[in-house]
């Protein structure tokens, strides 16, 4: 069943139908979530939210990408997370492994083919870009990982955020002069081939 | 090689690696890169920024967020915001549209009002006539230092002094039925040491002042008087007031002189009538120019005393304005009593006036703020309800 038919079964009520359509884009809004709040536990809540959002306004979906379509549910949902964390800010509880230890990243996220040194400097690095993703206006987070981390067309990301391609391209440049800035402090974790300056 | 790079150097930069620039602009960009070092470097260095966010994992949902019945039976019942936009959406509308046409009927009912009710806030008719005794007789307090004017004896503003003699009274027949209307009243000034030759001249004067008269009127001396009209009746009787004068004639005749009579507007038509005359009153008779002194048949007041202020005498065949009276001389006092009467009037006080006013301001305010409020609101539940 193609998306287009999951689409109108879900306008019509079919909760299976929808339940499809959740299945092959939740990855896709829980990376996004994730990167733009930070931390499991938000991201967690904001995919959920977003996805019940969805069903609950899927009849105001006119067409177009339901994949910008949605991405802009979960980034507004995103925005709230942020100003609620905000208003109320809170330590998550890191994941425990097998001896109870808390683990600095969860263990779903480990690659369990590569080297540890090379996890732990892979781990360093996507840490500090997520640091320095965390630094930038929610804004122009949304931007960079809109179209860096999900890979969408300007016009798509112009689509998700409901701003117009002009703006997405200056909010595009000015994130990622920033985080080029951001990551001149984190020279030793770069790889050689990509350290800055 | 520049040196500085500016915002829009580095939209292209991004728009060039993210192959999202036009063929033209792609051309002019590379060939810029070719000798603009700094711009090689920037584009180095975002190119890597870029590369390094792209390579940050793709991850995976932790578990499934799969919509189950519980979640959809109360998502299901959250469309009430949206069904409640839906039915608060026209709702608004109609409360403003009604909050606009009641607006419009208190507007028009206000000045509906406004338009009929200076009617009822008319000023008496016998202001201006009485406005003319009050500066008649501020005219004839004032009658040493002031020089009279020319054609004013005849005329209600006439205000002779005692420096000038002025001619009697016009002829006007007392009694006499069918004097039409309006209502004429002489207004006359006796010196009361007029003579028989100053009499002598009355019929010439009364040629005089009949175009005096209405250059008099026209002249615009006596603002405060602008019920008169200059007329010339030849049909109307006149009224002898000969027997006002201490010694004069009167010889009944036609009125075929041109006399330089008055005749008021018709706010005098209103007055009451303080003053009707008897045939025992005043001759009927054209004073002529004779010089025999004739005793005076009438009762009416005779100036006897110099006065100061000017007698009036009103005829009216058919009605009377209010406040004129027959005056005696010096009834200074009771002119201002006069002037100041004002009629009854049914019309409201001013506070009153200035309170329904405010009433019905605040009435007016109302209904646009909330006619503004509830098409606003309903504006922005369509709004919230098309998303």
């Amino acid at each position: 069943m193609d998306e287009i038919a999951l689409i109108q079964a879900a306008r019509g009520g079919d909760l299976d139908s929808f339940n499809r359509l959740v299945l092959a884009y939740q990855d896709m809004v829980y990376s996004h979530a994730y990167r733009m709040v930070g931390e499991e536990e938000s991201a967690d809540d904001a995919t959920q939210t977003a996805f019940i959002s969805a069903y609950n306004h899927i009849n105001s979906f006119r067409g177009g990408s339901f994949k910008a379509w949605l991405l802009r549910i979960v980034t507004n949902a995103c925005y709230d997370e942020l100003r609620r964390r905000k208003r109320r800010p809170t330590v998550p509880l890191e994941p425990a492994d097998e001896a109870g230890e808390e683990v600095e990243s969860a263990r779903w996220m480990v690659d369990p083919t590569e080297q540890p040194e090379d996890q732990v400097e892979r781990q360093e690095l996507q840490n500090a870009i997520q640091h320095c993703l965390d630094n930038l206006p929610e804004e122009f987070r949304a931007a960079v990982v809109m179209v860096d981390v999900q890979g969408l067309d300007y016009f798509e990301a112009s689509q998700a955020s409901g701003k117009p391609i002009g703006t997405i391209k200056s909010r595009l440049a000015r994130a990622r002069l920033r985080l080029r800035d951001c990551l001149n402090g984190f020279s030793e974790l770069l790889p050689s081939g990509f350290r800055l300056k | 090689m520049k040196n500085q790079m500016t915002a829009r150097d580095y939209e292209l930069i991004s728009a060039y690696l993210d192959n999202q620039l036009g063929s033209k602009e792609r051309a002019q960009f590379e060939a810029r890169l070719k000798t603009d070092l700094m711009l090689q470097k920037e584009l180095h260095e975002i190119g890597n920024t870029r590369l390094m966010v792209r390579s940050l994992p793709k991850l995976r949902a932790p578990r499934n967020y799969y919509i189950t019945s519980k979640v959809t039976s109360g998502a299901r019942e959250t469309p009430l915001p949206i069904r409640r936009s839906l039915r608060l959406a026209p709702t608004m509308g109609i409360v403003s549209a009604l909050a606009t046409i009641l607006l419009v009927l208190v507007i028009f009912g206000d000045k509906l009002l406004s338009t009929t009710g200076p009617v009822a806030l008319a000023p008496a008719p016998i202001a201006p006539q009485e406005t003319a005794v009050i500066q008649e007789q501020a005219q004839s307090k004032e009658a040493p230092s002031e020089a009279p004017t020319e054609a004013a004896p005849v005329m209600l503003m006439g205000a002779p002094t005692m420096a000038s003699p002025t001619p009697p009274a016009e002829e006007l027949r007392i009694g006499e039925t069918g004097i039409p209307t309006p209502t004429t009243v002489y207004l006359n000034a006796f010196p009361p040491t007029s003579t028989p030759e100053d009499r002598e001249t009355l019929s010439d004067r009364q040629t005089e002042q009949a175009s005096g008269c209405e250059e008099y009127a026209g002249s615009g001396i006596n603002p405060t008087s602008p019920g008169l009209v200059c007329a010339t009746p030849t049909a109307t009787s006149p009224l002898f007031l000969e027997s006002l004068l201490p010694s004069s004639t009167t010889t009944p005749t036609v009125t075929a002189t041109p006399t330089a009579t008055v005749m008021l507007s018709p706010y005098l038509e209103n007055l009451p009538p303080t003053w009707t005359p008897t045939p025992s009153a005043t001759p009927t008779s054209t004073p002529t120019s004779t010089a025999t002194p004739s005793p005076s048949p009438t009762p009416s007041p005779t100036p006897t005393e110099t006065p100061p202020a000017v007698e009036v005498t009103q005829i009216t065949g058919e009605g009377a304005a209010a406040g004129i009276t027959a005056q005696s001389q010096d009834q200074g006092p009771a002119y201002p009593a006069q002037a100041g009467e004002q009629p009854t009037s049914t019309t409201p006080t001013g506070p009153d006036i200035s309170f329904m006013s405010y009433v019905i301001l605040a009435i007016e305010v109302s209904l646009a703020v909330i006619a503004v409020i509830a098409g606003i609101a309903a504006i922005i539940l369509r709004i919230q309800a098309g998303r």
